[in-house]
């Protein structure tokens, strides 16, 4: 399997630290983009790659720590690093707490920057993995009629047909051509398999 | 120039006259009481000798003239003439003369002195208010110097690895390097600002671009505007005249604005958090500069409080910035005076002449 091509964008509204940062990268062969402020980077399209945001947390406008939540509610869940000019340390609890990779502070060497934005990419990519995995499945499961869909919130919790023939008010003929046909359209090995879907898809419902 | 010529010539004038008078009036009252020479000789003399402390040379010697005059006229046979046929008459003269130009020469050298005293603690004053502001504005100046550094070391880094590259990468390396030189720059110019606010200078009047002079020390207090998330705007206008200014002086004055003004609206805590600096050309064509805050703003009784030394509004202030910066505007031909701003916080204004207005 290919590895996908990452991408790493810079917000800072200091035009010395940005193409700094952006000059390190691309020496290190990272694609990058950079941005000026925050609504610069909210409004322009942004390639759908694995990658990471490298954010100062003083920004003019929206401070880093508010856009970091906008990033949020819009739905854009690309790690975040952020670099500082001064030690600031309760700031830097909450960019922790809320999600941070890294709080690096000026002027940082490449190393630590370097790992954070390694760090920042590998976490994108298995959530994005976690993503790409759970859409394929609901796909999946939008295939299933409406019947099927009940079948399966029963057969996942391990009860025997004649149990859900019961419950659903059908023949145990009926209920094992549904089984077969939810086996089939979910692409599942196993019983197991086909819980452990249903946990998947729960558990991506119950977070969204 | 030519204004102080003329009070001058008129004060020498008004001296010569009224002294002239109280000479005269003297002389009869010594002649009524019929005093001899030497006491009436004597009395004229201290007469002389205080108008001598504040008068120029001219009016010491038509006051002794005057003075001896008198003598002749009243005390000096014949009586009623001034015919000079005694010896005496020539030594009290001489005695008059030499010493009303001595007092006029001595107490001319006193008062040059104490002005230039006066002056050097003046300068002396405004360079330890700048230091005191600048010594607030340390977090701020200390984040102008570093973001360029942070940029040196990461283009630094970056640079290192296009030449380890396999080919070297050059261009990009040189690319790297014209960055390098440009931040190492920035973080220099601005070492460079704060040593001049900081270095002990006698005032020059010089031609001043305000604009120029103003965003130089903006950059000073950038990140601490950043921080309390200020929105700082300015508004010049294009045709705006150079000033006749000393360039650190109408800078510590603007630093001393702006930084009242960050303060003030930090104190007021809540938005909009607005901080307007802008330029236009005066009626007299000079420039009228308006620093406006959204911040606390000012009581209407106390428009005129804060330009007083030692009043303060602030937990650490000295209060001294105001009562200095207004002192250094009017030392340059200049009005600074304070307002409220609609619909909250405040705005201080100063005028400053056109560079080829001579100050009077």
């Amino acid at each position: 399997m290919a590895v996908e091509q990452p991408i790493i964008f810079v917000v800072d509204d200091d035009v010395s630290v940005r193409e700094g940062i952006k000059d390190l990268l691309q020496s290190v062969g990272v694609p990058v983009m950079s941005f000026e402020s925050a609504q610069d980077f909210l409004k322009g399209p942004r390639p759908d790659a694995p990658g990471c945001i490298v954010l100062d947390v003083r920004l003019p406008g929206t401070s880093g720590l508010e856009f970091q939540k906008v990033l949020i509610e819009a739905s854009i869940h690309l790690p975040v690093i952020f670099i500082t000019g001064h030690g600031d340390i309760p700031m830097s609890v909450m960019a922790m707490k809320s999600g941070a990779i890294e709080f690096l502070t000026k002027p940082f060497r490449e190393q630590s920057l370097l790992d954070a934005v390694n760090a920042g990419i590998e976490r994108d990519r298995a959530r994005r993995e976690v993503w790409k995995h759970v859409s394929e499945l609901r796909q999946r499961f939008e295939r299933l009629t409406p019947r099927e869909r009940d079948v399966f919130a029963l057969v996942v919790t391990g009860r025997p047909n004649k149990q859900i023939a019961a419950q659903l008010g059908m023949s145990e003929m009926t209920v094992k051509v549904h089984r077969s046909q939810i086996t089939k359209k979910m692409r599942a090995t196993s019983i197991v398999d086909l819980a452990r879907m249903a946990d998947s898809l729960a558990v991506s419902a119950g977070k969204s | 120039m030519m204004r102080k010529w003329r009070s001058k010539y008129w004060f020498s004038a008004a001296i010569c006259f009224f002294g002239i008078g109280a000479l005269m009036a003297l002389a009869y009252v010594c002649f009524l009481l019929s005093v001899d020479f030497a006491t009436a000789g004597f009395s004229l003399l201290v007469v002389v000798v205080l108008i001598s402390t504040v008068g120029s040379y001219v009016s010491s010697v038509v006051l002794s003239l005057a003075a001896v005059g008198c003598l002749s006229f009243f005390f000096s046979p014949p009586i009623f003439s001034f015919r000079v046929e005694r010896r005496e008459d020539l030594v009290a003269l001489l005695a008059f003369l030499t010493t009303s130009i001595v007092v006029t020469g001595l107490a001319a050298k006193v008062r040059r002195m104490s002005e230039e005293e006066l002056q050097q603690t003046r300068t002396e004053l405004a360079r330890f208010a700048r230091v005191a502001i600048l010594g607030e504005l340390t977090a701020s100046i200390a984040h102008e110097v570093n973001q360029p550094l942070a940029g040196v070391v990461s283009s630094g880094d970056a640079c290192r690895r296009w030449l380890a590259s396999e080919p070297p990468n050059v261009e990009r390396a040189n690319q790297s390097l014209e960055r390098i030189i440009r931040d190492a720059d920035r973080a220099s110019k601005v070492v460079e600002r704060v040593r001049g606010l900081v270095r002990n200078a006698a005032p020059q009047m010089v031609a001043v671009s305000l604009s120029e002079a103003i965003y130089e020390v903006v950059v000073l207090t950038r990140a601490e505007i950043e921080q309390n998330r200020i929105k700082l705007e300015t508004q010049f206008a294009d045709d705006l005249p150079p000033v006749r200014a000393d360039r650190i002086q109408l800078q510590q004055v603007c630093l001393n604005l702006i930084v009242n003004a960050i303060e003030s609206i930090k104190e007021y805590g809540g938005g909009p958090r607005e901080l307007l600096v802008s330029a236009e050309k005066d009626k007299s064509d000079g420039v009228l500069l308006t620093v406006s805050d959204t911040g606390v703003g000012l009581d209407s009784e106390k428009m005129e409080d804060i330009f007083n030394a030692f009043y303060t509004t602030k937990p650490q202030g000295m209060g001294i910035g105001l009562a200095i910066s207004r002192s250094i505007i009017e030392a340059h031909g200049g009005r600074l005076w304070a307002s409220g701003n609609a619909p909250r916080g405040a705005k201080f204004h100063f005028t400053l002449p056109h560079h080829d207005r001579e100050v009077a």
